[in-house]
This record gives structure tokens, sequence and C-alpha cells, in this order.
């Protein structure tokens, strides 16, 4: 909290602090800056002309916001010096590593049900790795190729929505936007099945670490349905920095299940802004799960604009060694009879850890809004850290609004009642912990993709049984 | 005592009272039935003078005054009691002290004197052992925590307390074991006076075999359908509220 | 429009009854503030050199700093060189009793409720008055004495107690904690301080009643409440200020230190004149208040009720270093009109096994804001440290706002954090009930808010409890609707 501390020379430790993050902030738009030109100039989005005006635009935001510091209220827990100092490069265009790519998508096999799927390596389209459907009622293409098809709807939507909180960011994956993938819903499509848009990273250079930056543009007809599922992978260990931003338009009872599920390698970086705009009697499932990361920071805003519009929010992150992985999530009730639910999890083991800041703002228009929020966390190591910051800011009175959070580690007397059964003390932990994640991963919108999620857990963080 | 003349009253644009006629006179006990959504509830809190219903048309005297010109408390001063269908939870305020709050201002309306706390006490305590209620029940915040049959049973000590000139029970009846039935009718038969009447709301017979009513009325979409005697709620018990739905559709044609 | 905004609106018309001035000779200093200022005040009060150098020291940080603006609050900027910064009742000399008492200000405290002579005699509840700047009576100092309880004004202790006062002045709250505590630590004129010596439990409640009189001048008390091992202290602290057009500062430090199994409860009904219902006038209440558990098994509570000030900044905390320590704050924040709360605490957990509770109730009328701001921190060494927050705003009328902002940061495993918080309105359905019953919409209204804030009443002590109570209903006059 901002509230002052106890130390009295902090000031002069604030001034510092302040001179070396304007030091570092030059820095990096600097850096930033050498690789936009060249990047422009170089004609390495030639394909890209349509988004010309967007990418200027970006930069210029990017740079007149600067990079954020700790002294930010959003990064209060989230010191994002590391990401400025990563000495990025922007991997060549059209290198597509068929096969190390496919060797990744093999840990994430395709989901039962999944009529299209659009691959992205190192931010590259990957068409012999994607397949689409062709059904009615239904786009899902590169953005680029879309754009071309169709510039005008692509643009009207596109970087359109303002409700992110990771601005500097956000701008940033606009600067660098080269392709993505656009997702499309007629109206009253209702789909069976899901869109799968699956991001890959590879490896960079030798040494520096490659920087891409995903984007993905939903826009859902009035009364549409459908279930979308983004998922970031990596290949290996190697560093990487990934910075996504996906925009999601709902038009009037309009019902989309998104699964955004981020799997990062403890040396990589990722940052995310998904946003989300609601109108009347939209209905938004929003389940995001995060495994790993040096450091991962996830901004979700979710802008309930119409009567009667609803969201669920619903979030496992899991974190081990010395991982870093921040979920922000802001909920506006900006009109009447709105609902939402939310429900993040984090679980946390070793040195990792874990932040959550959960905003809700209720509107003075918005009257008889419901709006619950719950965050839990479970510390499993003595190293483990958790700053938990549920907000509830309300300018309307006929609200109903409660939001609760707990933290703790596993209740000793269950672990004690599965021990006392023959279970051995790992597993017993580990059974619990599955259990903690349990009501999220059933959540998902496709079984397979929970089942695989607890593979992983169990493989990579070696905390959850399978139960 | 009580007259309501051609009483139409609508919620959200919505008529739900289409012109109700009745007369209560003292010492009567009037049984009003009818099938879900006749409007019931409606008359009973419309009495009461709840706001979420817009009287439109027709008049209530009370002793030759007009009810719907006053406020719910001044009503409740004028001796209008309303056990409630669903009794509301009062967080942190202790039955007992809500229940002496209320029985004073009700006397003060009356230019009668406040009751003190411990005469109040003896007051209270003698009613909950009639009404075989748990004593613990007055420290504890107003209904909240209380079981179904529990509320109920509040409901009718508060009126035992408030000695209504009028009182009116809104399906005091359901959620009740068949003894705590007994309890509650034995707490309103105590009651009954020559001075002071009742109308009971209810959907069933089981609660007119303990508190035999002179006169029982049919609600059917907002209009007193038929009226009779005690009798008539064995026939209903008996042919349930389907000939009304047939009648209606008759009338409808003709 | 529904009953409750009518109801709300009728209450809000009430009028703040503490709103009158005392005609009294004072001493006054110039408005403005630079080390002469210091120096003058802290040579009138005799001090000795070291409170001097601490205080200008003070000084010179807070040069340094800038008035934080973090709080959920909006107010134009302070000129603090329009700030007097001392304003004493004049008197010959120190009142040795209350017969040395200018007769004017015993008159004041007999309308403000707190008849000092009755109080001396009858309700053996200990007072300290502190009028503007400086602590004009202390009572019942004899019968304290007895048992080695300290009880007197902060100047006199510094005077009399120098080897009590100085190793814990600042200790808790550091000179240069915060914008306004540093503001404090250079200008404090007054205040109270209690040491209660090992073992002993004091038999009487103590008391401060904080009076500011004077027009322009700020009010910078400090208080300072040492309780030795295993000792007890109950500590009333109450407020009132004339109606001003002006915006009038009030900044003061509070501190206790609870040594091992001491137990210290500090309560407060703070009613500071709230500004007129155009949010004209009134005091900016910005207090810093902490305490410091720092032997095993201490304990320190905090019970607030808070309905005056144009504009409360406030969170007392507590520091739980000793193992087994336990800290408490409950809370009652009442706004109306234009007020602005923005309050709560921090429960720091350092020892093992560190208990805390935090229960705080928020009620929004008119067009207030209310926030409750409350960090609970705890430290990688505090093994089996819990805590249980529950906060709960109550909405009157849809022109307010109700905001909770929890911080929680655990970094130990086998801490038990946990925060529940509900905003709801005065619902109809229970308005409705109780007007049915026979009570007016008024009394149904206060019925309600004082059932709401139950939990943290039940702590006050009883005296306190029924004031806290009709304040209330007073606080809401007008705005209920």
């Amino acid at each position: 909290m901002a509230m002052a501390g106890s130390i009295s020379n902090l000031p002069r430790r604030r001034e510092r602090e302040q001179a070396r993050a304007a030091t570092m902030s030059t820095e990096v738009r600097d850096r930033y800056h050498e690789l936009f030109a060249l990047r422009e100039q170089g004609g390495g989005v030639a394909d890209a002309a349509w988004s010309t005006g967007l990418r200027h635009r970006g930069f210029e935001r990017f740079a007149e916001l600067g990079w954020p510091t700790t002294r930010m209220e959003d990064w209060r827990h989230t010191n994002p010096a590391p990401l400025a100092s990563l000495e990025v490069t922007l991997p060549p265009a059209g290198r597509v590593l068929n096969g190390a790519a496919r060797r990744i998508l093999n840990a994430a096999p395709v989901l039962p049900g999944a009529t299209d799927r659009l691959v992205f390596v190192d931010g590259c389209y990957a068409p012999g790795l994607s397949y689409s459907s062709a059904r009615a009622g239904l786009v899902a293409l590169p953005l680029a190729v879309a754009a071309r098809a169709q510039e005008d709807l692509v643009l009207r939507h596109l970087a359109s929505i303002d409700g992110g909180e990771s601005g500097a960011l956000s701008a940033l994956n606009q600067a660098f936007l080269a392709d993505g993938a656009f997702v499309w819903l007629g109206e009253e499509a209702c789909l069976e099945g899901l869109v799968e848009v699956i991001h890959v990273s590879t490896a960079g250079d030798d040494c520096r670490p490659a920087a891409t930056f995903p984007r993905t543009l939903v826009v859902a007809g009035a009364g549409a349905r459908a279930v979308l599922v983004e998922r970031y992978v990596c290949a290996g260990e190697t560093t990487h920095f990934a910075n996504a931003v996906t925009e999601v338009y709902l038009a009037p009872d309009a019902s989309l299940a998104h699964c955004r599920v981020t799997e990062t390698s403890a040396r990589s970086y990722h940052v995310s802004s998904t946003v989300v705009h609601q109108h009347a009697g939209s209905v938004y499932r929003g389940h995001a799960i995060t495994v790993g990361g040096a450091l991962v920071r996830n901004d979700l805003a979710v802008a309930l604009d119409g009567v009667g519009a609803s969201a669920v929010l619903a979030g496992l992150f899991v974190a081990d060694g010395r991982e870093h992985l921040d979920n922000h999530t802001l909920i506006r009730h900006n009109r009447a009879s709105c609902t939402s639910r939310e429900l993040y999890k984090g679980i946390l083991a070793d040195h990792a850890t874990g932040v959550f800041r959960g905003k809700i703002v209720v509107a003075p228009l918005a009257q008889k809004t419901d709006s619950r929020q719950t965050n839990r966390n479970l510390l499993l190591s003595q190293g483990a850290t958790i700053h938990s910051q549920p907000q509830l800011e309300i300018y309307a009175d006929d609200v109903k609004c409660t939001h609760g959070a707990a933290t703790g580690r596993l209740d000793e007397e269950s672990v004690f009642y599965l021990c006392s059964r023959g279970i051995s003390l790992p597993d017993a932990r580990g059974i619990l912990t599955g259990a903690f994640a349990a009501e999220l991963l059933d959540g998902l919108p496709s079984e397979t993709l929970g089942e695989q999620l607890r593979d992983t857990l169990h493989d990579r963080v070696g905390l959850v049984r399978l139960c | 005592m009580l007259e309501i003349r051609n009483l139409h009253a609508e919620v959200n644009g919505v008529e739900i009272l289409r012109g109700i006629d009745l007369v209560v006179k003292s010492g009567e006990v009037h049984s009003i039935m009818g099938p879900n959504g006749s409007g019931k509830s409606t008359l009973a809190q419309v009495l009461a003078g709840r706001t979420t219903y817009a009287v439109t048309q027709g008049e209530v005297l009370l002793d030759g005054k007009n009810l719907l010109e006053l406020e719910p408390e001044a009503r409740a001063g004028e001796g209008v009691f309303l056990a409630f269908q669903y009794p509301v939870e009062i967080p942190g305020v202790s039955n007992s002290y809500f229940l002496r709050a209320a029985l004073n201002a009700v006397r003060r309306y009356r230019g009668e004197e406040e009751v003190d706390a411990v005469d109040f006490l003896a007051l209270v305590r003698a009613k909950v052992a009639a009404l075989e209620m748990d004593p613990g029940l007055l420290k504890r915040p107003v209904n909240e925590g209380f079981s179904g049959g529990e509320k109920k049973r509040n409901e009718i000590l508060q009126m035992v307390v408030l000695e209504p000139r009028l009182a009116i029970l809104d399906e005091t009846d359901s959620g009740l074991d068949i003894d705590a039935l007994r309890i509650v009718a034995n707490g309103v038969n105590a009651l009954r006076d020559p001075r002071r009447s009742f109308i009971v709301v209810t959907h069933y017979q089981r609660l007119l075999s303990h508190v035999v009513p002179d006169f029982v009325h049919v609600l059917y979409a907002g209009r007193v359908v038929k009226s009779g005697g005690k009798e008539l709620a064995l026939e209903l018990e008996e042919h349930g509220y389907g000939w009304l739905d047939q009648q209606f559709a008759q009338a409808a044609r003709a | 429009m529904t009953q409750t905004t009518e109801a709300l609106e009728q209450l809000a018309k009430a009028d703040y009854k503490y709103g009158f001035f005392t005609e009294i000779e004072a001493d006054t200093v110039p408005p403005g503030l630079d080390e002469g200022i210091i120096r003058y005040i802290s040579a009138k009060k005799r001090e000795p050199e070291w409170l001097l150098d601490w205080r200008l020291r003070a000084f010179r940080h807070w040069q340094t700093m800038t008035e934080p603006r973090w709080a959920h609050i909006t107010y134009g900027p302070i000129d603090y060189q329009s700030i007097v910064y001392y304003s004493a009742p004049k008197v010959g000399k120190a009142p040795q009793s209350l017969d040395d008492v200018d007769p004017e200000l015993l008159r004041t405290y007999d309308r403000l409720g707190i008849p000092l002579r009755e109080r001396e005699l009858l309700a053996g509840v200990a007072v300290d008055a502190v009028f503007d700047s400086v602590s004009v009576a202390t009572t019942f100092k004899e019968k304290l004495g007895e048992l080695g309880i300290v009880f007197c004004s902060f100047s006199e202790a510094v005077r009399e107690h120098p080897d009590l006062v100085r190793p814990y002045l600042g200790s808790v709250v550091p000179a240069g904690d915060n914008y306004f505590a540093a503001l404090n630590a250079a200008v404090f004129t007054d205040g109270s301080f209690v040491y209660v010596p090992k073992g002993v439990r004091c038999p009487m409640e103590l008391s401060t009643y904080f009076r500011i009189n004077a027009a322009a001048t700020g009010q910078f008390e400090r208080t300072l409440i040492v309780a030795d091992e295993g000792s007890y202290v109950s500590y009333l602290e109450g407020c009132t200020a004339p109606m001003r057009d002006e915006n009038q500062l009030h900044a003061a430090v509070v501190e206790l230190v609870a040594l091992e199994k001491a137990q210290i409860k500090y309560s407060t009904v703070q009613n500071w004149y709230p500004g007129d219902a155009e949010g004209k006038g009134g005091i900016y209440n910005f207090v810093t208040k902490r305490g410091a558990c720092r032997g095993a098994h201490a304990k320190i509570s905090w019970t607030q009720v808070e309905t005056g000030s144009a504009i409360t900044w406030k969170y007392p905390s507590c520091i739980l270093q000793g193992d087994y320590s336990i800290g408490e704050f409950y809370s009652v924040a009442l706004t109306n009109h234009l007020q602005q709360a923005d309050t709560g605490t921090k429960m720091i957990h350092i020892g093992k096994h560190t208990r805390s509770t935090i229960i705080s109730k928020g009620i929004s009328a008119g067009r207030a804001q209310n926030t409750y701001r409350g960090q609970v921190r705890v430290l990688k060494a505090a093994e089996g440290a819990r805590n249980f927050t529950q906060c709960d705003s109550l909405l009157m009328g849809d022109k307010c706002g109700a905001h909770t902002f929890p911080y929680i940061d655990v970094q130990n495993a086998t801490a038990q954090v946990e925060h529940e918080a509900s905003t709801s309105k005065i619902g109809e359905d229970q308005l409705f009930y109780c007007r049915q019953r026979g009570l007016s919409n008024e009394d149904a209204v206060s019925m309600i808010v004082n059932g709401f804030c139950k939990q943290v009443l039940a702590e006050l002590p009883m005296e306190f409890a029924v004031e806290a109570q009709k304040l209330l209903g007073i606080s809401l006059e007008g705005s209920v609707g």
C-alpha cells in the first residue's frame, strides 16, 4: 500500500530510485526505438501496410508513457525493471521452425472438438500447422489476411478499446504489431466445438532473447456463441519475451467462453493485456490459467457496458522456483443489472511470488449490480509470498457486492487424514493441492484441456497429483 | 370497523388488485383464501402501507379513518398489525430491544405512557412462555438465524405484545409443523376479543380448523369472487381452486 | 423517491451541536512556520535541548517531503504558512488544580458534556483536557500517582519524566514517518502522556478531550502511552471543534508501546466539525496512530467511531513484534453530506503466532465517500500468524460511494489470513418491517445503523458507547433518505 513506511531516510532512497527509473526509462525507450526504426525502415513488415498508422501511434504512445516502475500503484509488487533490461531482438520474419514448433505442439495436442486452429510461431502465422473448418458464421484468419479482405472491419475494432491497465506495454505491442489472430462470429452463430489460437515461442538469437508481440481480436455478433482457447507455449528453457494483447467485443446477447492458457518456462517473460467490451445481455466466461514464468503479468479488464451483461472470471496461477506471477483484473460495472463472479486461486511453492489485484468498480449508473469476488491462495513452502488486493470501488447504492480473500497452507488435518489412510506425505500434499486447483480445471469448457493442464502441473511443478 | 371499497393496486404498471370490497366488523375473523398470485399477500401489504404497490382507486377505512393517507407507522399506531409472510432480519438489533421500541412507539402514538425496561421484561417473558418460545430468542438479533417456525412464532409474539385492533396474518401457517401450528393458533385465539378483528390469509384449511373464521373469502385475479362461512374453506380444501379457472374461462367467453 | 432516501434526507438536517466558540484570552503566535516558530514553541514549553533538536530535525526533513496523495480523498492545497501553530489559553501560571482553571474553559467542557469537576468526583474517569494546543486540566492525578501511574500533559511529562519520555518518543512513529507525522513532530504543542508501571492495572478509564477553539489554528497534539510489563490501561479520546467556514488542520500523532503481557485499549469517538451540508469548512483530520506490541503476549486494541471531520485520513496500526502478541481494530466510520473518509489499519505481523482482528463498518450517506484501506502484512518470521478481517459498507442514497482497498501481503506459508467484505444498502424490507411495527422512519434507520455497527460499539466502554450511538443518529440526520 502506498502508506508511508517507517524508515526515515525513505525519501532519499525514493529519489535515487526515481532517478534510476528515469535513466532506465530513457534507455529502454531508445532501445525499442532502434528496433522500431529498423523494422519500419527495413521492410520487415512489408505485408502490413494496413497497420502502419496503428504502429506509429502505438510507438508514440509508448514513448510518451515510458516504461512502468514500481512507484506506480499497478506495479507495486511486480518490478518491471527485469523486463526493461532484456536486450531483446526481433525474430526474423518468416522464420518458421516447423520441426521445433511441431515438437512443442505435441505437448499440446489438438483438443477434441477444435474445428479451427491458428498457429503462430514467434509471431508468424504457420499455415502448415493451422487449419480451418470454413464454417458459416465463423471467420478465423490471421489478422494480416483478414485486414486485406475486410480492412474496415478489422481497423474499426483493432486497438479501439481503452481499458487496460498496462498502458505502456499495450502500446508497445501495438507498435510492433505484425500479425495475429482474427476471430469473427456472425450474428446468431452458435458454434459447436472450439477455436484454438496457439502462440509458440521458440528461441531468440544465440544469446539475445526474442521479443514477440502476439495480437488477438475477437468480434462476436449479436447472439453468437463460441468457445475460444488461446494458448501460449514455449520451446525449451530459452529466454524470450512475449507481450500479448487480446481484444474481445461482444455484441448484445453474445456469449464467449475464453480460455487463456499461459505455460511459460522459468526463464521466460510474458506480459499480456486482455480487454473485453460487453454489450447488453452478453456473457463472458474468462478462464485464465498461468503456469510458471520468470515474470508473468496478466491484465484483464472487462467493461460491462450494457444492461444485464455478465462476466465470470476464473483464474489459476501456479509457480515454483523463483517465478513471479502477477494477475490484475478490473471489472467495470457501467450499466444497471450486470452480474460478475470472480474466483482466482494461486498456488505458490519454493520461493515463488504471486500477486493478485482484482478491482471491481461500480459506476453511479450501475444500480442492481451483483458482484462477487474471491481470491484464495495456497502457500506450499516457507519462502513463498503472496500479495493479494481485492478492491471494491462503489458509487451506486442498490448493489450487492462482496469480496473475500484467504491465504493459508494445506490443512494439516486433511494431510494427516490422508496419511493415516496409508498415503505418503508428498502424495497427500499433491492430492490436496490438486483438489484446491480442481474447481478451476474442471470448470474449463474443454475437458481435455483440463486433463492436459493437470499433466502439465504434475510434470512441471511436480506438486499436483492426479486425482 | 374495517371497510375496503373498490380497492385497486398495481405494481410496475401491472394491476394486482382489481376492485376489492370487504367489510370486517369488530370481533370478526375473516379468512382470505385463493390460489397463488391471486393478490392475497398484496392486499395484506397494501393494508399495512407498503409503497411498492401503488393504490390507483378505492379507499380503506379503519373506524372511519382513511388508512391510505397514513404512513405505515401511523397505521401501526392505529392498530394495524401485519404478521409478515417472510419476516425480515435486522442484524445487530436484539429482538427484545426492537419489540420494546415498537411497543413504546405505538403507545406514544396512542398517548399512553411508555413501558420501562423492567416492566417490559416481565410482560414479554410471560408472553414468550405462553408461546412456548425459547427465551434466548429475545436476546438474538431480530429474526437473524431463526428457523422458519421461530420466525413465525416471533411474529405472533410481536402481535401479542402490541395488541392490535386489526391483525393481518399473511400465510403465518406456511412452514409450520403441527405443534407449532397449534401454538400459533392458541396465540391467536387467546387474543380474540369483541374489539379486535383478524384477517387470516392462507392457502390451506388446516389453520382454520384451529382459528375458526366467521367468514371465508376467495380471492381470484385480484377480486373477491366468492364469500361464505367456515364451510367454504372445507369445500376449497376438497375441490382445490381449479374450478375457478373454469368459471373464469366461462366468464371470459360470456 | 424511496422511503429510505426521504428518511435519510430528513435526518441529515441535524445541526452540529458542538459548533460554538469560546471567547477566551489566548496566547497566539502569528500564522506561518519556520524554525523561529518551532524554537518559540519549544522555549514556551521550557523544553530540553534534545527535544528542540528532535523537532528541528523533523522540520528540516518535513521540508523535503511532499503531501501524500494516494488516498481516495480530494481537497484543495493546504497553505501551511497560513496556519497558526500555537494558541494557548492565557493563564498566569500552570494550573495546580481545577480551581486554577479559567471558569470559562470549565464551562466549555460542561457544554461539551465533559464536566471535568463532576467526572473527577463521580464518574471515576480521569480526564486530560486539551484546548487548542495545550493541556488545560488533568484530573485524578493524585490517586493515579499512588499506583505509580503517570497521567499528565505531554509538556509536563517532558519536564518531569524525561527518562520515561525520551526512549519512547518517536520509537513507534518516527519523526520522518510521513508528511503529517513529520509536521507534528516539528510543531506539536501538547497532548497526553501515560505510563503504567509493571503489573499495574489502571483502575479507571483515562480520557483526553480535545477541543479546537481558536480560528485558523492547527491542532498538533501528540499522545504517548507506555504500558510496562503485565500492565493494563484503557484510554478514551474525544474531539470537537467550533463550526467555521474555513478548513482547519488536525495532524496528531499517537504512539502506543505495550511491553510483555501488557494491554492497551485505545478508544476514540471523533466528532470534529464535519463542515456544513455544502461541504464548507470542517476539520482535516490527518492523523498517525500506531502501536507496537514489543513483548510477547502484548495486546493493543484500537476502537474508533469516526463521525466528524471534513476529511479523515487515519490508519491506527499495530506492529506485532512480540510472539503471541495481538492487534485489534474495530472501526465505525460514518460520512454524510460531502465528508470523505479514508481510514483503516495496518497489522504488521513480525512475531510468531501473532494474531490480528479487523472489523470495519463504513456508512456512507449524502454525497460522501467512505474508503476502508487496510494492510495485513505477514513477514517471513511470523510463524503461525493469523488475521481475520471483515469490512462491511452500508450505503444510503445513490450519490455516495463506499470503497474497500485491502492490501494483503503474506510471506509465511503457515499464516492464515482471511478477508471478507460486503456492501449493501438499508433494505426497503427492513424499513417497512420496522415501520409496520410503529417505528418512525428516522428511528428505524437509526436502529438499523446501530445494529450494523453493534460489533464495534460493543468494544467501547459503556459510557462512550451510549455517546457514540447518539452521535451516529445525529450525524445521519438530514442525510437519511
